[in-house]
């Protein structure tokens, strides 16, 4: 990654500090409970939020059933693999709802992807617009 | 009337010309040239295929034998501009809504749903857990990592500047 590329995240962070984000609504569905809409066609490769929450080993939470569970290290030992947990802190992120996995054509859906950037020597996921999302909910892995 | 009926009515020739028996001079090449172009105009409509196929090929064995590029000689005291772009990044900025109702509007509905889900909005990991510090976030444990490293410069420059 470049110095410019950098200045984008530095920006982004500042940004979302203050909850200014791309143009989405949080909306409640019958079916999903809360997801995420665009309300205008957002391009390609825009930054949408930090996946944030509170970090825990991976061995921890073996058998926690919150859906909302992100990889942030994935080393070979889950003692020292970490996940993220918005549980109790969160932001946008926690509301990007799933496909189902295991629909082969489900992901032809998928327009949000959640990339671990290394900055640092330590790693932040961000989730970014994977394809031009057009009014419509924003779905992720 | 005989020799007239017999005359082809076609003939552009007149009937002096028709007559009239011309001295053959010596051929030249250019005259041989233009005869046998009228030979072969007869039999065009054959070979014209044929010539276009000779033609062609001779065309790409000129092309071929000829050198790809021509040597220039630079010229004293010009030095070569080098233009560098800018590299753009690849991320881009989210646009907010230019409408600021529909601004605070959107800012509402994210509060009610981290209300109603008992969340605290937060933008940073959260190292609540003490057995876990922030240090535990150490790429070089992940062993399949496929960013490349970033130059210490910039990482600096991004530390100091989160404080």
């Amino acid at each position: 990654m470049d110095e410019p590329t950098l200045r984008v995240f530095q920006k982004f962070k500042e940004m979302s500090r203050k909850g200014d984000y791309a143009p989405v609504n949080v909306i409640e569905d019958k079916l999903q409970g809360f997801v995420v809409q665009a309300m205008e066609d957002i391009p390609k490769y825009t930054l949408i939020s930090e996946y944030v929450g509170e970090v825990d080993y991976a061995r921890n939470r073996l058998y926690d059933s919150n859906d909302s569970i992100m990889d942030l290290l994935r080393t070979t030992r889950s003692a020292t693999s970490l996940v993220i947990c918005p549980e109790s802190r969160g932001n946008l992120a926690r509301f990007l709802s799933g496909i189902n996995n295991h629909k082969s054509t489900a992901k032809n859906k998928l327009n949000v992807t959640i990339l671990r950037v290394f900055i640092n020597s330590n790693i932040f996921p961000f989730s970014i617009i994977r394809s031009e999302a057009y009014v419509s909910t924003l779905k992720d892995m | 009337m005989c020799i007239l009926v017999g005359a082809t009515p076609k003939s552009s020739k007149t009937l002096y010309e028709f007559f009239c028996v011309k001295p053959k001079l010596p051929i030249t090449q250019a005259q041989k040239n233009v005869k046998e172009s009228k030979d072969s105009m007869e039999e065009e409509g054959n070979s014209q295929s044929t010539r276009d196929e000779e033609e062609t090929q001779a065309a790409e064995l000129k092309r071929l034998e000829s050198p790809l590029r021509t040597k220039k000689r630079a010229k004293k005291g010009t030095k070569r501009l080098i233009l560098k772009k800018q590299k753009k990044p690849f991320f881009r900025l989210p646009k907010l809504l230019e409408d600021e109702e529909a601004l605070l509007h959107q800012k509402t509905l994210f509060a009610k749903a981290l209300i109603s889900k008992n969340l605290t909005f937060d933008d940073d990991l959260c190292f609540s857990n003490p057995d876990c510090p922030p240090e535990a976030n150490d790429a070089s444990l992940e062993p399949n990592l496929q960013v490349s490293l970033f130059s210490l410069k910039f990482a600096l420059i991004f530390s100091q500047e989160n404080g």
